[in-house]
């Protein structure tokens, strides 16, 4: 479970978070109450290029690294101009992600830092990393509490910087005395370290944050747009897969796998995967067409697309994380209340499978409630002009340019927002009525001024 | 307005149909509240058209409900709750009374805020018809926002009557294409609207908009805002 994330330096993300953090945990009990982490289902809402795409792009790109490489990495990202054109804010200062995690088989959070350079060709590699574990300093009945600051404490597990490593011994794992650690020189900047810790350390710690971050699943599940004559042509070929590949445990990206899926799980166990079907159909709409066995040739692309998302949540062993980018696009309203409901049992089902989607449908806003949903937008923030250049500045002294730049508020945290919900106004209404806009409109006239108190006026003149 | 309602803040939510009825409170009450104290702002949340008020204004709302009737009792319970520990200092709903009795109207919304939400300050503005009337109410804007419009047109309508209050605008503005619209309806009337709204609405002064309605809802409003700022006043003193 992602409970929160920093972002620095990556496109449209200048100085960026989300959620709760290692930092709000280790800061003083007299401090404000730490923000909210991010919920098991968590939608992202919020005007066309406001970031949201982006966060979603950038965890994908952090699981792509601990599985193939930074370089690979650097090569698949969904990001215009590839790599080079990431750094957007400071062309020298490295990019840095942060997450706090908390997997389903180690007890402490997880805090995981990664930075990332590249050399004088652009190339990417790991400038540092480092993983803590967080654990409540007294141990209370009830398990970690993340409301509360002030009781928490951290142990470094791993911290490395260009080739040097220095890692905790196992036996100092959660010991009280002082704890020793290994130091190692690295040979390969284009891996994160976590990646051959991952496998191999004796930190069972590292081994579950490896385990978790690697087995994200971004989906880019579309509908198929071609003619029926050669979708016919697309469903043979499925077929064929039918009989040719095996052991396909999971849907891929583009759904492009689905037959090898359903495949595999009649083998693995039939009468189970008659049940799950059974509870897919039920969820589609009029699905005359559909056999239980196998596609029939009628069904219509968008039809397909949510066999796939109801197919996704039916995955027996679920991912750690599904980052869906606009589920919704294409699916009619009923579709989509279908599928949210279904998504709502998945998550009830399985808590410790997260969702992070982003969607502008109101029909799947309104089956969430607000502190589910993170409103997205982008504000122009003032930002010094020689950063963006890597020649000299000018001999009259850096000029101020501005620049864009994302912020997202907990939609809980938004004006009147919990009290309306309280009383039953739905979440599509108050996004229609301009309730979960993260900031005012207009900065120059009377109207919506009043959007103070919630900390969006003030952040967006913090520069980093 | 009752001196237990006065709070300390300067903000005010209003509550209105549609996206043009928006942009003409909008209109109004940007010059009126730039003329007072420094301090006010306010935020215009729309709904999806009007809908009833639900029979029973102690349930919540319907699923899915977007209409402003709908939710009205919903939002100023909502608003109550706020009342404490938020800016909030005055809740406005603006709409039209379409083929309704204005009077009966007004009468229920007084009723609806005393039972549901007695410590709120709600101020009603009900147009007669259409909130259009108060458009038609402004001469000057009306020739500002679009200096070839059909005054005959304009000479003639009774303000505030009853007579298809819109379609004269249209009229005025479009001319022989207004019947086209006309026979089109809904939602292409709004959209136009919008548009018209958009262009006038800038243009508007409240201190000449002449319709009765607008006037009644405009009178009791200033003094709702100047009994706030001396409250605030005598408060700063003492």
């Amino acid at each position: 479970m992602l409970l929160g994330l920093h972002i620095k330096n990556y496109a449209i993300l200048n100085n960026f978070s989300m959620g709760l953090l290692a930092q709000d945990l280790l800061r003083a009990p007299a401090a404000a109450a730490p923000p909210a982490p991010l919920t098991p289902l968590t939608l992202l809402i919020g005007p066309n290029g406001s970031g949201k795409s982006t966060v979603l792009n950038a965890l994908t790109f952090i699981s792509r690294m601990l599985k193939n490489g930074v370089a690979k990495a650097a090569e698949d990202l969904d990001q215009k101009g590839g790599f080079g054109s990431l750094r957007q804010y400071d062309l020298t200062a490295p990019i840095c992600f942060e997450l706090l995690i908390k997997t389903a088989d180690c007890p402490q959070l997880l805090a995981y830092n990664l930075a990332l350079d590249a050399d004088a060709e652009q190339r990417p590699f790991v400038l540092s990393e480092s993983c803590r574990a967080l654990y409540p300093a007294t141990e209370t009945d009830s398990g970690p509490d993340t409301s509360a600051a002030g009781n928490w404490q951290e142990q470094l597990l791993f911290s490395c910087r260009l080739n040097a490593c220095q890692i905790l011994q196992a036996l100092d794992y959660m010991s009280k005395s002082t704890p020793v650690y290994e130091e190692l020189t690295l040979n390969d900047l284009k891996r994160p370290v976590l990646s051959a810790l991952g496998q191999v350390s004796q930190l069972a710690a590292l081994r579950c944050l490896y385990q978790e971050i690697t087995h994200w699943y971004c989906s880019r599940i579309e509908i198929d747009q071609a003619p029926y004559n050669s979708r016919s042509g697309h469903q043979q070929v499925l077929r064929q897969q039918l009989q040719t590949g095996g052991g396909h445990h999971h849907l891929n990206e583009d759904a492009s796998n689905l037959f090898n899926v359903l495949a595999y799980l009649k083998k693995r166990d039939s009468q189970d995967y008659l049940k799950r079907m059974d509870q897919i159909l039920k969820c589609m709409p009029d699905s005359s067409s559909l056999s239980r066995d196998l596609f029939d040739e009628r069904i219509s692309g968008s039809e397909e697309k949510l066999f796939a998302l109801l197919l996704l949540l039916q995955d027996p062993a679920p991912r750690p994380l599904l980052l869906l980018e606009n589920p919704d696009i294409g699916l009619y309203h009923n579709m989509v209340e279908n599928w949210a409901a279904a998504l709502r049992t998945y998550n009830l089902n399985h808590p410790d499978s997260q969702v992070i989607m982003t969607s502008h449908n109101s029909f799947l806003l309104d089956s969430l409630s607000p502190k589910e949903v993170w409103s997205f937008r982008r504000q122009i923030i003032d930002w010094p002009q020689d950063k963006l250049s890597a020649e000299q500045p000018s001999v009259q002294g850096p000029t101020v340019t501005v620049r864009p730049a994302a912020k997202a508020i907990n939609c809980l945290a938004l004006p009147h927002v919990a009290a309306m919900t309280a009383e039953g106004v739905g979440l599509g209404a108050l996004l229609y009525a301009g309730f979960l806009d993260a900031l005012p409109d207009q900065q120059d006239s009377l109207e919506n001024g009043g959007v103070k108190g919630t900390g969006g006026v003030d952040e967006c003149r913090q520069h980093s | 307005m009752p001196a237990a309602q006065l709070r300390p803040g300067r903000h005010i939510e209003v509550l209105v149909e549609d996206r043009s009825g928006g942009q003409i409170v909008s209109g109004l009450l940007q010059p009126a509240l730039a003329r007072r104290q420094a301090g006010w702002t306010y935020s215009i949340r729309r709904h999806r058209g009007v809908g009833h008020l639900p029979k029973d204004w102690q349930a919540r709302p319907g699923k899915l409900a977007a209409g402003l009737l709908q939710l009205l009792p919903a939002e100023l319970k909502a608003y109550r709750r706020d009342l404490d520990h938020s800016d909030l200092a005055l809740v406005l709903v603006v709409l039209d009374a379409d083929n309704h009795d204005s009077q009966e109207l007004f009468n229920t919304l007084k009723t609806l805020n005393r039972v549901v939400a007695p410590e709120l300050p709600l101020v009603i503005g009900i147009a007669v018809e259409e909130l259009e009337a108060w458009l038609l109410a402004d001469r000057r804007a009306l020739l500002e926002a679009y200096p070839d419009i059909d005054t005959t047109i304009l000479d003639q309508y009774e303000q505030d009557s009853v007579c298809g209050t819109w379609e004269v605008l249209a009229r005025a503005i479009l001319g022989s294409r207004a019947e086209q619209l006309i026979k089109l309806g809904y939602p292409a009337v709004g959209q136009q609207k919008s548009e018209w709204a958009a262009r006038i609405a800038p243009a508007l002064d409240p201190q000449r908009v002449k319709s009765p309605s607008f006037r009644r809802f405009y009178q009791y409003l200033t003094s709702c805002l100047d009994q706030i700022e001396a409250a605030g006043n005598e408060a700063e003193d003492s």
